[in-house]
């Protein structure tokens, strides 16, 4: 049976801090990739550079980014995961976090990359920002409710 | 000196009532955290562009002139959304070391912005390139510790009057 209280976060309130500190770190680092990427394809102007172009560059650091994110955010998971896979707002994260995944590598990722007119790009572009900032908002307010 | 400036700062009515509130609080809260994620991930954006580590094939020129007005506009958010925080708690955070560096990092932003401006940022012909990338870099690194920062003001452990008595005592 798995014990939290022996768990290494717990024992060490360092590693805690620092484990949240690699998440936010890392999550900024995913979500910024993306948003540059959606940026372009609501219409903004980056230079010469396409939004598959910008797709492109983006794509392994926005892939770190999320493997470094949701890693560290098991690691906390797993400091109290009773408590986490019972709490409603948590669920709410988990499965936004999941629908998010699934868009970006699909959806999104087409779209980007194709030759998609104007009203459709916004609207996955719009899609895409507001499953990224739902997951800050439930991470956030799962210590609040 | 600084506890007492705290106290009559979160006193003003509109942030007691931040304070006070269930769901105003963790909702600024979010969208600071929002801000950081996305605007703040452009910041990683551009400095990475300046180092030269990404979308080389585009001038640093353009990038930083379409990034901008969003960088801008999310600082702003970021900024009072952290203002209204920090102001509700006034008196625990100015007296909170970690909180203490955070303000003299995003200080050290500040300066940064002006001290690079006319080598990097505002250069018409676009960054030299020595300067630009000295300026990603010192950026990275203030970012990252005001990131830290910012999480770490949670974890200090403010010694409590008795602590410091039983201390005394034992010397």
């Amino acid at each position: 049976m798995y014990d939290a209280s022996h768990n290494f976060l717990n024992v060490h309130e360092w590693a805690y801090g620092a484990t949240e500190i690699v998440h936010i770190l890392s999550l900024t680092a995913a979500i910024g990739f993306i948003a540059l990427v959606d940026l372009r394809l609501l219409g903004v102007a980056v230079g010469q550079a396409s939004a598959a172009r910008l797709a492109r560059a983006t794509a392994v650091g926005s892939l770190i980014g999320l493997v470094v994110a949701i890693t560290t955010g098991f690691m906390v998971f797993a400091t109290d995961p009773v408590r986490y896979f019972n709490h409603p707002t948590m669920r709410l994260k988990l499965v936004t976090l999941l629908v998010a995944i699934i868009f970006n590598y699909s959806v999104h990722a087409r779209v980007a990359r194709g030759d998609f007119p104007l009203p459709i790009r916004r609207g996955v572009a719009s899609i895409s920002l507001l499953l990224w900032v739902t997951i800050v908002f439930s991470g956030i307010f799962y210590s609040f409710t | 000196m600084l506890e007492s400036l705290g106290r009559s700062i979160q006193d003003l009515r509109v942030l007691t009532a931040i304070r006070e509130s269930a769901l105003v609080y963790p909702t600024l809260l979010s969208i600071h955290l929002a801000c950081i994620a996305t605007f703040g991930g452009l910041i990683l954006v551009t400095n990475l562009r300046l180092l030269d580590w990404f979308l080389t094939d585009i001038p640093a020129s353009d990038l930083i002139r379409a990034l901008r007005p969003w960088k801008q506009g999310g600082l702003a958010i970021m900024l009072t959304a952290g203002l209204l925080l920090g102001g509700s708690k006034a008196a625990e955070y100015l007296t909170n070391p970690y909180f203490q560096v955070k303000l003299a990092l995003l200080a050290s932003v500040g300066v940064h912005g002006m001290l690079f401006r006319r080598s990097v940022y505002r250069r018409p012909e676009g960054p030299s390139p020595k300067a630009a990338r000295l300026a990603g870099a010192l950026s990275l690194i203030l970012w990252i510790g005001v990131v830290s920062m910012g999480r770490w003001i949670a974890y200090y452990d403010r010694p409590s009057p008795a602590e410091q008595v039983s201390v005394d005592t034992v010397k």
